[in-house]
């Protein structure tokens, strides 16, 4: 098996990730790369933060997406978190393609805040 | 057309949702095993569970498979047959996008019929069959290039693998592997040669390397890291 060559990631971010909302058009997204994984409260703040930056007709199509996806960004925290590679699309009208799309890339996500205390307490 | 309902409660019944991974894993073994590629592919790609082992069990994904020798993933969603309107959406999405290796996922959603999932099928084997010519780098620092055409002539191939960068530097073929298949009473036969041997494509496949008639499966090629690119 030929496995996805890490050996010159020694210097990028633990924690690696995105929010993106996508289809009809539209191709917005907010992405995190930090040393520490995202807490609940910071993944919350990039779901507002995606959808701030949307237009209004941009952002009511994907109004049911973004609030499952609010609910399974509570559910992981509850559950210690996401870890990565993880992907999720979040299309509850299922128009066409028309979706927010969770995506972690590496490391963790959604940890509560000590477990975020502990991690920061690993690398010092 | 056939659109019952497969595991209609896998959403509430845990054997149900075993079942139903299971026939989308078995389905796409069987079609990446028909290309000889079941070892280039990792399943389950994706996370399925929280951290805490507590898996999802949304159906999204109920399937995920990854090619990392050529960048490329599958991600099946199987929808809640009683939210859902019963058709197959497919799209393509790219993850990583900004980093070193951005990998093309096939996406596929549907609530799962026998209809929906040959359907999926369909789309899945269109996706994942090898095109001729393209190589997949191999563990031993080579190349392997896949043949979609199952018999093809000595002209056809030296056409074909005129396009590989290591052909401009033969002299970084260590070795050379044609492995075919269809030969009397021999099934997969290897034919080999040294670096020294090789001295430009026409020889690596003249006429006494190979017959015209048989039909090759794939070339391997195995070199200096210096001469793949």
């Amino acid at each position: 098996m030929v496995g996805r060559d890490e050996s010159h990631e020694g210097s990028e971010p633990l924690h690696r990730g995105r929010i993106q909302a996508q289809g009809g058009g539209t191709e917005v997204s907010v992405a995190w790369a930090q040393p520490a994984a995202p807490t609940l409260t910071e993944m919350l703040g990039f779901c507002d933060t995606l959808e701030g930056k949307l237009a209004p007709a941009e952002r009511e199509v994907r109004r049911s997406d973004f609030a499952a996806l609010r609910k399974f960004l509570k559910t992981a925290a509850s559950h210690g978190g996401i870890s990565g590679e993880l992907k999720k699309s979040f299309r509850e009208k299922r128009a066409k393609s028309i979706r927010v799309d969770l995506e972690v890339r590496k490391g963790k996500a959604c940890v509560s805040e000590p477990d975020k205390k502990a991690d920061e307490g690993e690398k010092t | 057309m056939n659109s019952e309902i497969l595991f209609p409660r896998f959403l509430d019944d845990s054997n149900e949702y075993v079942q139903a991974e299971r026939l989308w894993s078995q389905k796409f073994e069987e079609i990446v095993s028909q290309f000889g590629e079941r070892s280039l592919w990792d399943v389950p790609w994706l996370a399925t569970a929280f951290v805490d082992g507590v898996p999802f069990q949304d159906g999204n994904p109920i399937f995920s498979a990854i090619c990392w020798s050529r960048n490329k993933a599958i991600r099946v969603i199987q929808e809640n047959p009683a939210a859902a309107d019963g058709g197959l959406s497919v799209w393509s999405d790219i993850f990583d996008a900004d980093g070193p290796s951005p990998i093309t996922e096939l996406v596929i959603s549907c609530v799962l019929t026998e209809d929906a999932l040959n359907e999926a099928m369909q789309k899945i084997q269109f996706f994942v069959r090898p095109r001729a010519g393209q190589s997949v780098p191999h563990a031993e620092s080579g190349i392997l290039i896949p043949l979609t055409q199952t018999t093809m002539g000595r002209d056809a191939l030296i056409q074909l693998f005129a396009t590989q960068s290591i052909f401009r530097r033969p002299e970084h073929i260590q070795r050379f592997s044609i492995v075919s298949r269809g030969l009397p009473n021999f099934g997969l036969t290897e034919q080999r040669a040294t670096g020294s041997q090789i001295q430009n494509i026409n020889e690596l496949l003249s006429p006494r390397t190979m017959a015209d008639t048989a039909e090759w499966k794939t070339l391997s090629l195995i070199g200096s890291a210096e001469g793949l690119s």
